[in-house]
């Protein structure tokens, strides 16, 4: 049987680090920009403080989890190994400050707080500090899921939560994930760094398929961490000499006990936004639409928002069609709607589709072209009149003999080919429907 | 009593290169210190408690970004740079 | 050695400007550092400009708190745009980007900084030998140690190269090299003083504190040094009485507690020194009350259980990356364990190893036998201070001992801080003054009492540069 369990990170959005004030947004900032003596560590800093902002984000996600707040002052402890990315070669981490949540019938261990360190690329061995110091919240997972599916489900149900509570400083991010798995007879192990649901689907599913060929081999399944190879699409064992690590866990001295008040939790709990889950059953209720496709618009939280915005304006079944396909599109992006930008583009995009202005196959255009470049704007399309589709369907007819010919005989296929040279011809400016119904009128009078 | 394998060892993960010569001076000192420390277990052990040296409770910081106006100062202290990234061999 | 109040006398009353007081302690530095090694970086130029700005502000009537006093400071504390070296190769061409607050505190209230001072290297000793810079000598014998780690502290306010200095003590390293050199030294209550911009070496245990010739620039300094920062968030939010009460000592009100554990195993001319000032005090009519100490010898490595692993951790940042010595070699791997090989001398590497070890998982046991220890002598010395209100004991077990003597014996070289590291440990206040001599080397007495109670230690240590004697053999 197999078991699966995550430990996910989530970068919180905060205006300023976990320690200290440095700005977060390391994406867009010119490389050791955002950063002060605390948070590269020079002799003699010290944290100030704790950044009340996290506190709150991090409590909203556990109270959205279901955990509950546990009555202690939360306190940091320090997690010591080297690596160039980790300014102090300690990690500052506290102790879990929420346990035994659940969510998609999966039990949430505990949730606590920790910094982010700063980005090491490997191979150019160039190191950047702006991300250290950036807060996280690591959510720990018992290893409650049996199946590829499920441990993908959780994860989608889980982001879409974080998005609704807003606290993910990058969307395009997302969040990290380290997963454990093991199979019946074998030990756990760990594959660390994925950072996809896609990726965390690959990864998973050739673990598994390695750990099952290694016992029908008769080998034996040792308990250790590999890393997540999203190029090769492989797991790769990391060497003895990062993870021979004794983290010397010590409680961090410079760091006062912090209590989390409990009139803030009140708070944070009335103030709780619509969860994915209630979302689901006001769509199923308001707009009767199924089960499936109401966790599918859910589960992406701008989609939800836009489906319903489209159907005020045209009609569920118009939005539902609309949005599906986006869906479909999205996914073969591994995007989310929150990150493509200018979306009010979709809008003015149903607008015209819906409104007759633009035919099928340009609509199909524009919304990749939306998707793909952030320039694109889309604009109706003048359609031809019904004589100029009859001088072009005239024109194909004459330059297509063969086809002439094979429809004569009964091929059905032909008029779709003819059809398509149509269509190519106008560059979609033909309403496909149109087209047919012209070309049959023409090759009647043949 | 530790052996120079344990030390060995204890460098790796202090990431101290130790020379044969330190590690053969350093073994008996340390082992000395040890004995020395063992000294403490003569004292009426109390129960242990976690200890605290400061009054204060937390209190949380406003979450205002603020930019660090020397951060060029910092980037000049790193001992070797590529533009403005610190520079470490491209192998582990 | 001139005393405070008489240099601010004279600065205040116009006898002499900021730049001339200035120019007599350059004159001694330049004649007497050579020999003596106090300082490792010396800020003439930048002093000189400090010394010219508040000539105008002292012809003005103002200048407070120290009206062009001279500083010294520590180089483990920061100031921007000056090397900070800790005493250490891995530091040599180290400069902060920013300035620790005790010594924007100084600035602002118009010190001059003459420069950053000598210390054991990233102030792990009791000597004063181990600074990657050459050893400090002490100022009343230069063929002595000036104790440590604060040892070019000690040595500076001794020769009178400077009137106050900026030191640290974690295990005693102001009170030692304050007993040493025969100044006052005291280490606060943990937390009255800020520690931002100290290179941390143990963080529970770290305090900034003034070392200076009297109590009376003590209390000055501690004025000034104490209070809240934010960017401290473990420091206290108080503030003591320090010059308001300097004279209001009364013997009569207080108990002094002494204990034979503090004595045993000390050289009689030290044990004489310290009973001389509890009969002094006693003569005064102090209450002398029998209070109940662990034996020191037992105790007093409880300090390396904790400040090891404390301070392994400190020093994991020194990797060659982001400051400081840098090996360059083929791997991340090698790059780091050599830049920290070479980088560090012998007792830092030493200490290191240890704080690892006994921090290591596997190791609990000694973890949790510091943590047992730490709070044994918590509750002792709560105790005791139920039934007095300052404990006298002699500040180190010997009287200064001669360059390269202890040096390469760590474990004896421990035991010089058996009676100074039970106040760091407990974070109660401590201090070290000149009570008496053996062939014309200092010997240091310590008064230690509760928390927040320095300004009293400050005011009794007054009370007896105005009314006592020193003992001498």
């Amino acid at each position: 049987m197999v078991r699966i369990g995550f430990e996910i990170h989530v970068q919180l959005k905060t205006r300023s680090k976990l320690f200290c004030s440095c700005p977060t947004n390391f994406l867009e900032a010119e490389p050791n920009t955002n950063i002060c003596p605390i948070c590269t560590a020079q002799p003699g800093s010290k944290p100030d403080g704790i950044n009340e902002e996290v506190i709150r984000k991090a409590v909203l996600v556990a109270l959205a989890l279901n955990c509950k707040i546990l009555d202690r002052p939360l306190r940091f402890m320090r997690k010591h190994y080297f690596y160039p990315d980790l300014p102090s070669n300690y990690q500052r981490t506290s102790e879990p400050f929420a346990v035994e949540g659940e969510l998609n019938g999966v039990r949430i261990r505990e949730i606590h707080i920790e910094e982010d360190p700063g980005r090491y690329e490997l191979r150019e061995g160039i190191v950047d500090y702006n991300r250290s110091g950036v807060p996280l919240i690591e959510i720990v997972t018992e290893p409650d899921m049996t199946t590829v599916e499920e441990a993908r489900d959780f994860l989608k149900h889980l982001r879409a939560v974080l998005d609704y509570l807003d606290v993910i400083l990058y969307p395009e991010i997302g969040f990290r994930v380290d997963a454990n798995v093991s199979i019946e007879g074998g030990e756990r192990v760990e594959v660390k760094n994925i950072n996809s649901i896609h990726g965390v689907v690959r990864a998973l599913k050739y673990e598994i398929a390695r750990h099952k060929r290694m016992l029908a081999m008769g080998k034996k399944i040792v308990r250790e961490t590999r890393h997540w190879d999203e190029v090769r699409g492989v797991t790769v064992s990391l060497r003895e000499k990062e993870t021979a690590e004794d983290y010397r866990y010590m409680p961090d001295p410079d760091i006062p006990p912090y209590s989390i008040d409990s009139t803030l939790v009140e708070e944070l709990r009335t103030k709780m936004p619509e969860l994915p889950h209630q979302k689901r059953d006001r769509l199923i209720r308001d707009y009767g639409i199924d089960e499936s496709a109401a966790w599918t618009f859910v589960l992406d939280k701008e989609l939800g928002d836009l489906f319903e915005s489209l159907a005020k304006q045209f009609g569920v079944k118009n939005a539902v069609a609309f949005c599906l396909n986006l869906r479909g599109e999205l996914n073969y992006r591994d995007k989310y709607l929150a990150e493509i930008p200018r979306r009010e583009r979709l809008t003015k995009l149903a607008e015209l589709y819906f409104g007759g202005d633009i035919t099928k196959p340009v609509y199909v255009e524009y919304l990749r072209k939306i998707l793909d470049d952030p320039e694109f704007v889309p604009i109706a399309q003048e359609q031809l009149s019904d004589d100029e589709l009859r001088t072009i369907a005239r024109e194909i007819i004459a330059a297509n003999p063969q086809a002439i010919s094979d429809y004569k005989n009964g091929e059905k296929k032909a008029v779709n080919f003819l059809v398509g040279q149509i269509v190519a011809r106008t560059k979609g400016r033909a309403d496909p429907k149109k087209a047919i119904q012209i070309l049959r009128e023409e090759l009647q009078r043949l | 009593m530790l052996t120079k394998e344990d030390l060995g060892h204890i460098a790796k993960i202090a990431r101290i290169a130790l020379t044969e010569e330190e590690m053969n001076e350093l073994l008996p000192q340390f082992n000395g210190i040890l004995q020395l420390l063992e000294r403490v277990k003569q004292l009426p052990l109390a129960e242990a408690t976690a200890i605290v040296m400061t009054e204060n409770e937390g209190e949380f910081r406003e979450d205002v970004a603020k930019t660090f106006e020397d951060y060029d100062l910092i980037v000049e202290q790193f001992p070797k740079k590529r533009g403005r990234y610190a520079e470490v061999p491209p192998n582990l | 050695m001139p005393m405070i109040e008489e240099t601010l006398e004279r600065i205040r009353n116009g006898e002499i400007t900021p730049s001339e007081h200035l120019e007599e302690k350059i004159e001694i530095l330049e004649r007497r550092d050579p020999e003596l090694n106090a300082f490792i970086t010396k800020t003439l130029d930048i002093a000189r400009e400090q010394a010219r700005q508040i000539d105008g502000v002292v012809r003005e009537g103002g200048g407070e708190a120290f009206y062009g006093l001279v500083w010294g400071i520590k180089d483990n504390f920061a100031l921007k745009g000056v090397r900070m070296t800790c005493g250490s190769k891995m530091l040599e061409n180290y400069v902060p980007p920013y300035t620790a607050t005790p010594v924007e505190k100084i600035l602002s209230n118009h010190g001059i900084i003459l420069g950053k001072l000598n210390m054991d290297e990233f102030a792990c000793g009791s000597s004063g030998e181990t600074s990657y810079f050459g050893p400090t000598k002490n100022a009343r014998n230069p063929e002595y140690v000036p104790g440590g780690s604060s040892s070019g502290a000690g040595a500076a306010v001794a020769a009178g190269m400077v009137d106050l200095a900026l030191g640290s003590d974690t295990g005693g390293s102001i009170r030692n090299p304050a007993s040493f050199n025969g100044v006052v030294g005291l280490k606060p209550t943990y937390g009255l003083v800020s520690r931002y911009g100290l290179a941390d070496l143990a963080m529970s245990l770290d305090v900034p504190g003034p070392l200076a010739p009297d109590a009376y620039g003590i209390a000055l300094a501690m004025d000034v040094l104490q209070g809240y920062d934010p960017r401290d968030r473990v420091s206290a939010k108080r503030k003591l009485p320090f010059l308001r009460s300097v004279d209001s000592f009364d013997p009569e009100r207080v108990r002094i507690g002494i204990s034979e554990s503090l004595l045993s195993g000390v050289d009689p001319a030290v044990r004489r020194t310290t009973e001389h000032v509890v009969n002094f005090f006693e003569s005064k009519g102090s209450e002398i009350v029998e209070v109940d100490l662990p034996d020191i010898w037992v105790a007093f490595p409880t300090y390396y259980l904790v400040m090891y692993p404390e301070f392994a951790s400190a020093m994991q940042k020194f990797d060659g990356i982001k400051f400081g010595h840098r090996v360059d070699a083929d791997t991340l791997y090698d790059t780091v364990a050599r830049s920290r090989e070479e980088g560090f001398g012998k007792e830092i590497k030493r200490r290191i190893i240890m704080g690892t070890f006994i921090s290591m998982a596997k190791n609990a046991e000694w973890y949790k036998l510091a943590l047992r220890a730490r709070t044994t002598l918590l509750q002792m010395f709560q105790n005791a201070f139920r039934k007095v209100d300052i404990i006298v004991s002699p500040t180190v077990p010997t009287p200064p001992f001669k360059l390269g003597e202890r040096v390469n014996d760590p474990v004896k070289m421990y035991m010089a801080d058996a009676l100074t590291v039970p106040a760091n440990l407990t974070g109660i206040p401590a201090i070290s003054f000149p009570a008496g001599w053996k062939d014309d080397l200092p010997i240091g007495v310590q008064l230690m009492g509760p928390r927040f109670t320095d300004h009293v230690l400050v005011s009794a240590v007054r009370f007896f540069e105005k009314e006592g004697s020193q003992w001498s053999e």
